[in-house]
This record gives C-alpha cells, sequence and structure tokens, in this order.
C-alpha cells in the first residue's frame, strides 16, 4: 500500500522506538530527596547531630534558643545497635556524617580505628582535648571519662551511664517474706524459694541475646573481657569471673528458677506489668523502662544495690558518648562546645533524663524518681565502684553478636552451657578482630 | 529492523550495565583487597591487595555454610508447599469454581501488596503468645522459627504466583477443555490430565523465581532479628553479606560473600532450568 507514492510500511520506526521504551521511566514519580530533611539547604552554622536519646530535641531547643549562630538540628536515628550505626558506618564511607553523633561507649573503640593515624579527616571523631575546658575530666566519672579517651587524647563527651542496681517488687518479695538478696547466693537461694511459693513467677528473666547486659553482670564480677598488653588486644571473654556468673545463671536456668527471654520484648514487658517477673539487675536507665512498662504498679517497685560477690565493684550496661565529626575550625567548635553543654548543663541533664530517664555521667546530684523515692543515691554509690580497667575491643558490634548468638544458642539447648559457649565465643571474636587486620593474641 | 530492536534495547542494557554488571564487577574488585591495620589498630591503616585470601575465609566461615543450609532446607519445603498452593488456587479460579472469582483473586493477591516489613511485623505479633491465642507456644523459638519464616513468605508470595499461574492456564486452548468435556472427563479429572500439564512451564518459571528469592532472603530475618534473638546475625546468607558489611565493617570481605553468593545463585538457577527443561517442554 501506498501514500503518496511512498509505501507506508508496518515495521516500527527506529526513531520512535527509544522514545516509547523511555516512557515508563518518565512516568514513575520522581524519588525524594536521599537525605529527607536536606530538601532546604540549612542555615550555614546549623549543625546536625545524630541522636535516639529521647530528651535530646528538648534539650537542644534550649541551647537553640541561647545560642542562635550555632543551631543544633536534632535527627533521630534508629538506636545504634538496631541500624544506627550501619547507618553512621554509610555516612562515614561516603565522606558526609553528621557533625554530631550518638555513640556507646562499648562501640566507639571501633569508630576510633585509624583516629591516631592522621589522614582519616572527617571520618573518625574528632580529638577534644584542647576543645574542652581545662580539667574536664573531672566533672565525669572516673571510668567514663578512661572509655572516651586513649592516652590522653580524648574523643567524645560522655552523657550517661549505667551502673548496674537491682529493681525488684517490693510487695510480691514481702507477700512470699522473701529478704532482699544481698549476695548472688542468697539470689540463688531466693529465686528457688519464690518458684516453689508462687510457680507462675520467676525471680528474675536471663536476656541471652543482650550481650551488654551480660558484660555489666561480668564486669561487677570482676571480668575484663579485653585487654592490650605488648602492642596486641588479648581477648579474654571467658575468664573466671565471666565464668563464675555464667555458671549461677546457667544453673538458675536448668532449675527453672529462672526464665531465659528476650528483655524489651512484648512478652517481657508484659510478663514485668502482670508480676510474672519480679526483680531484674538493672541498669540506672531500666528505670524509665519499668515506669513505662508497668505504669500501675510502678509504685510497688524499689531499687537495691545488686546482689555481690563478696567484692565492692559494681557493673555498667549502656550510656552513650557524643562524637563530634565536623571538621572546619569554626563547626568543630561550636559542635564540642554544644555536646559540652548537653553532657554538663543542669537543664540539658533534666530533659534527658525526664524524657529517658538517663543517669548522667557527669558528676553530682540528679534526682532520679523511681517507686516513689530517689533511686540515685544507689545508682551513684554503684558508679563510684565500676573498675575503669574494664576496655571494649575494637569489633563490639561483631563480638556482641557472636556472644548473643552463642549464649542464645546455648540457653535454648536443654544443657544450658552459657560458660562453656563463652568459650567459642571468644575463639571468633578473635578471628573477627583479625580480619580487620588488627594484631590479636 | 534492527536498529528499531537496539532502540528498544537499549535502555535496558543501559539499566543492566548500571545496576548489575557495574556493581558486580565493584564487588568482584573489591573483594580481592583488605585492610590492615597494624597493632591496636588505632593506628594508620592500609587497604593491601588480598587475592583470593577473602574467598577462602568465606568458604571456610561456618555461618555462611550454615546460612546456605538452613536456605537450603527451607527452600526444599517451602518453594513445594507454596508452589502447590498456587497451583491448586490458580485451578480453582480457572474452573470459575467460585463466584465473584475477581474477588477471591484480588484477595489472594493482596498480600503480595502489603510491604514486606509491614508483614514481618504482623505476623511477628500474631506469633506470640501472650498477644495472640491461637499461638501456642512461642513460635519465634528455635524450632519454629525457620519455619515461621516460611510461613511469612509463603503468605507474602502465593497470590503472586497464583497470578502467574492463572495467566497462564488463560492460554490454555479452550478446544482442549472442551474436548476433554467431551470425553466425559469432569472438572477434576480435566485439572489433572489436561491443564497441569501445559501449566508446566509456568511452574519452572515461578519456581526458578521462587528458588532466587529463597536464596536472596533478606528482609523477613532481618526485622524479626530486631524482635527475636532466635535469627541470628549470620541467619541468611543475604543478611549475613549485609551485617560483615555495615555493622562489621569488613566490605571487602562482604563483597567476597556477596560475589559467591550471586554464583550460588547463578548456578543453581542454570542447573535447576537445565534438569526440568525437558519436563516442561510439553
Amino acid at each position: 500500500m501506498t501514500v503518496r507514492g511512498r509505501p507506508v510500511t508496518r515495521r516500527p520506526s527506529a526513531a520512535l522506538a527509544l522514545p516509547l521504551a523511555l516512557l515508563p521511566f518518565l512516568a514513575a514519580p520522581a524519588s525524594a530527596p536521599a537525605r529527607g530533611e536536606r530538601g532546604t539547604r540549612p542555615a550555614p552554622a546549623e549543625l546536625s547531630f545524630w541522636s535516639w536519646t529521647p530528651g535530646v530535641r528538648e534539650a537542644a531547643g534550649i541551647w537553640n534558643r541561647e545560642h542562635p549562630g550555632a543551631r543544633v538540628r536534632v535527627q533521630e536515628v534508629v538506636p545504634g545497635i538496631k541500624g544506627g550505626y550501619a547507618a553512621l558506618r554509610t555516612a562515614l564511607l561516603a565522606g558526609d556524617p553528621p557533625d554530631l553523633a550518638q555513640i556507646e561507649y562499648q562501640v566507639l573503640p571501633g569508630f576510633l580505628l585509624g583516629a591516631l593515624g592522621g589522614g582519616e579527616d572527617g571520618r573518625v571523631p574528632a580529638e577534644l582535648s584542647r576543645l574542652l575546658p581545662p580539667g574536664a575530666g573531672r566533672r565525669f566519672a572516673g571510668w567514663a571519662w578512661a572509655q572516651v579517651s586513649l592516652g590522653d587524647r580524648v574523643f567524645a563527651v560522655p552523657v550517661d551511664q549505667g551502673p548496674m542496681a537491682l529493681l525488684y517488687r517490693r510487695d510480691v518479695l514481702r507477700r512470699h517474706r522473701i529478704a532482699v538478696p544481698r549476695t548472688w547466693a542468697e539470689f540463688e537461694r531466693a529465686a528457688a524459694v519464690l518458684r516453689r511459693r508462687d510457680p507462675r513467677v520467676h525471680l528474675a528473666s536471663f536476656d541471652p541475646s543482650d550481650a551488654g547486659w551480660v558484660a555489666g553482670l561480668a564486669w561487677q564480677a570482676g571480668a575484663r573481657w579485653f585487654r592490650t598488653g605488648g602492642g596486641r588486644w588479648s581477648v579474654t571473654l571467658d575468664d573466671a569471673p565471666t565464668r563464675r556468673v555464667l555458671a549461677l545463671w546457667g544453673r538458675m536456668i536448668r532449675a527453672g528458677t529462672v526464665k531465659s527471654q528476650a528483655a524489651y520484648t512484648q512478652a517481657w514487658t508484659a510478663d514485668l506489668n502482670r508480676g510474672r517477673v519480679v526483680a531484674w539487675p538493672a541498669p540506672a536507665w531500666g528505670t524509665a523502662l519499668v515506669r513505662t512498662a508497668a505504669p500501675e504498679n510502678e509504685r510497688n517497685w524499689a531499687v537495691a544495690p545488686l546482689p555481690t560477690w563478696g567484692t565492692r565493684s559494681a557493673g555498667n550496661h549502656g550510656g552513650s558518648a557524643t562524637v563530634v565529626f565536623a571538621r572546619s575550625g569554626a563547626r568543630k567548635r561550636a559542635a564540642a562546645a554544644f555536646a559540652w553543654w548537653l553532657s554538663t548543663d543542669p537543664r540539658s541533664l533534666a530533659a534527658q533524663a525526664e524524657k529517658a530517664g538517663i543517669f548522667p555521667a557527669a558528676l553530682g546530684r540528679h534526682p532520679l524518681r523511681f517507686g516513689g523515692a530517689d533511686a540515685h543515691p544507689v545508682f551513684a554509690e554503684a558508679s563510684r565502684r565500676i573498675d575503669p580497667r574494664f576496655r571494649w575491643g575494637p569489633a563490639m558490634l561483631q563480638a556482641f553478636s557472636r556472644v548473643a548468638d552463642a549464649l542464645g544458642e546455648a540457653a535454648a539447648t536443654p544443657g544450658a552451657d552459657l560458660a562453656g559457649a563463652m568459650s567459642g565465643a571468644r575463639d571468633r571474636v578473635a578471628a573477627d578482630i583479625r580480619a580487620h587486620g588488627i594484631d590479636v593474641r | 529492523m534492527r536498529r528499531a530492536a537496539w532502540g528498544f534495547l537499549t535502555p535496558f542494557l543501559a539499566l543492566f550495565a548500571l545496576f548489575f554488571v557495574l556493581p558486580l564487577g565493584y564487588a568482584l574488585v573489591r573483594s580481592l583487597y583488605a585492610v590492615r591495620r597494624p597493632g591496636l589498630g588505632f593506628g594508620p591503616a592500609s587497604v593491601e591487595f588480598a587475592a583470593l585470601r577473602n574467598y577462602a575465609a568465606v568458604l571456610a566461615d561456618p555461618v555462611f555454610r550454615s546460612a546456605l543450609g538452613r536456605i537450603a532446607v527451607l527452600g526444599l519445603v517451602q518453594i513445594p508447599v507454596m508452589l502447590g498452593l498456587a497451583a491448586v488456587l490458580a485451578l480453582l479460579l480457572d474452573a470459575g469454581l467460585a463466584r465473584a472469582v475477581r474477588w477471591f483473586r484480588l484477595g489472594f493477591f493482596l498480600p503480595y501488596g502489603v510491604p514486606g516489613v509491614i508483614a514481618v511485623l504482623l505476623w511477628a505479633n500474631l506469633y506470640v503468645p501472650q498477644v495472640f491465642p491461637l499461638a501456642w507456644t512461642d513460635l519465634l523459638a528455635p524450632p519454629y522459627v525457620l519455619a515461621a519464616i516460611g510461613n511469612i513468605v509463603t503468605w507474602e508470595y502465593v497470590g503472586y504466583n497464583t497470578l502467574i499461574l492463572v495467566t497462564a492456564l488463560q492460554a490454555v486452548p479452550r478446544s482442549l477443555i472442551e474436548a476433554a468435556a467431551a470425553d466425559g472427563a469432569g472438572p477434576w479429572r480435566t485439572a489433572w490430565s489436561v491443564k497441569l500439564p501445559l501449566l508446566r512451564p509456568a511452574l519452572v518459571l515461578t519456581a526458578t523465581f521462587s528458588i532466587i528469592g529463597t536464596l536472596q532472603l533478606f528482609s523477613e530475618p532481618a526485622v524479626l532479628r530486631t524482635i527475636t534473638p532466635a535469627v541470628s546475625a549470620g541467619y541468611t546468607p543475604n543478611l549475613h553479606v549485609y551485617n560483615t558489611i555495615f555493622t562489621d565493617d569488613l566490605p571487602h570481605l562482604g563483597a567476597a560473600q556477596a560475589v559467591l553468593l550471586a554464583a550460588v545463585t547463578f548456578a543453581l538457577s542454570i542447573a535447576f532450568l537445565r534438569v526440568t527443561r525437558r519436563w516442561s517442554a510439553a
């Protein structure tokens, strides 16, 4: 068939092919800006701060009103272990980190790899010793200051800490005529007695997946999981104090006097609320969790010093510090000033304590209401007795995974040999550190 | 004609190169290096050529091997169950045995429209005895959690596979169905002897997709990991790769793992297609 002398073909024209094929892409919605809040350019002096602690936003609001030239914009991120650190690592890899970030003590050494090497500007926390007031270290709990320092170089400002004590249901223990245990031997006996008197109730639950909590208990017993000597690391996750602690909990799990359960889950919260678990060896910030988990029962709860192994030492679980990634002189100074303010100003600490129940790392009197009383003295005393020689290794996220997997598996098997599982975890953690190219024994 | 063909192919080839070939090549190159941090690691670091050392580490890694084994077990059970269910549903829909077939088709497909993360969270709540009475025990604990994941995956994708099979059934010539009816075959016999054999190519297709999907399983275990300790960091190969790179900060090792996983996926798909070629050439 011809039209005006030229053949009309039925073959698709090549010129039409390309635009037709691209049509679906033109119709696709434009993607949102990769960094959600960067849709509008931030004000020149605005510092970004990645944090997940409730109350930080309120504290930053106070700072912003008084320092309009150095405003801080808080970006709430997922808690580190659940993905916040992965996001931070990605940002560092991309060379575009926030000016400030919240990092927990145990993970800090992992972010300090290469910090003394130079040439990694913007990818490691800034060194802050010249930017903080003189004598800064004396304002904080000694062990917390040791966590943020490498020698006399300071890489973060401690914000809070988690000295451990025993939170317990005063009314339940009284009803069953059980004295508050002062030693772990008494605790073991009390757990058995309680189970006999009321089979529906457990004295406590053991969370094998919370390696930080297990570490805190081992810390109290005198354990030191990582040592640095002779220019290399040695991993001692299964040293004698740790084995002693895990043997105790393993015995209680096997006897059924303690239940093995993941903490901070719905099941765990329900148990606390309904009085099926009546005691919790908890860090100071756990008081806020009990308040939210068991609001009607909060006045029945009380706090006592953690049962001891016969020594006066205490353990810590949790706590974070603020690191500065800003590199330029003015931004770095402003960021350091904010970090210092966040950790020491009473209004900042009050806002964070109110929303997150944090126990500040800064020394001083900060009321901590719990169960109708002030829990601060108990936790403050514990904080004074935390061993400052406990150090974290260079690959703690991996190590916590290894420990959690090993203990989780052991707790689920009938034999519940928790101490033995730590030896396997120890070897894997050492291999992990070696995989980073670091020297380890 | 040739220009037209290239015109249609170019966008696909460009995107294929950009989003598949390039990243794979990048991962391949990265997997040949490793980081060295002498001493305690706080000093300067260097990236050195490691040849096949990362691959040796991956092959020796018990976590990676057990993750692959776990996925194999899951796939061997979950894929036949899901495809069997999808085939039954597709045959039912095609036979028009239900009224308002359209609504059933939509209903079966609805779970596929639920974002993966939401689906996992929904099921995670249903699995907890304290919350949902039909859960007879903690279904997120070790003996059950793999089956729990398989259940979620089946729920999510059975509708998708049903849709593919229904479409394939609609390509069955009606003359064959009528001939079978004329020969005295009832709906069951028709389904078994006429429709099902003609469904083989579509079944191979959905099975291949499912194999690839199972090997890449990530979001279900990743979300469950935040809820239950029964899901470890290396529960599935893809989760292991993700954690190696973004939690453990070992991008070179993770790249080697990813390349190996891609190779395994590729080999398994090719092998499966080869093995079923004659069977599906009905």
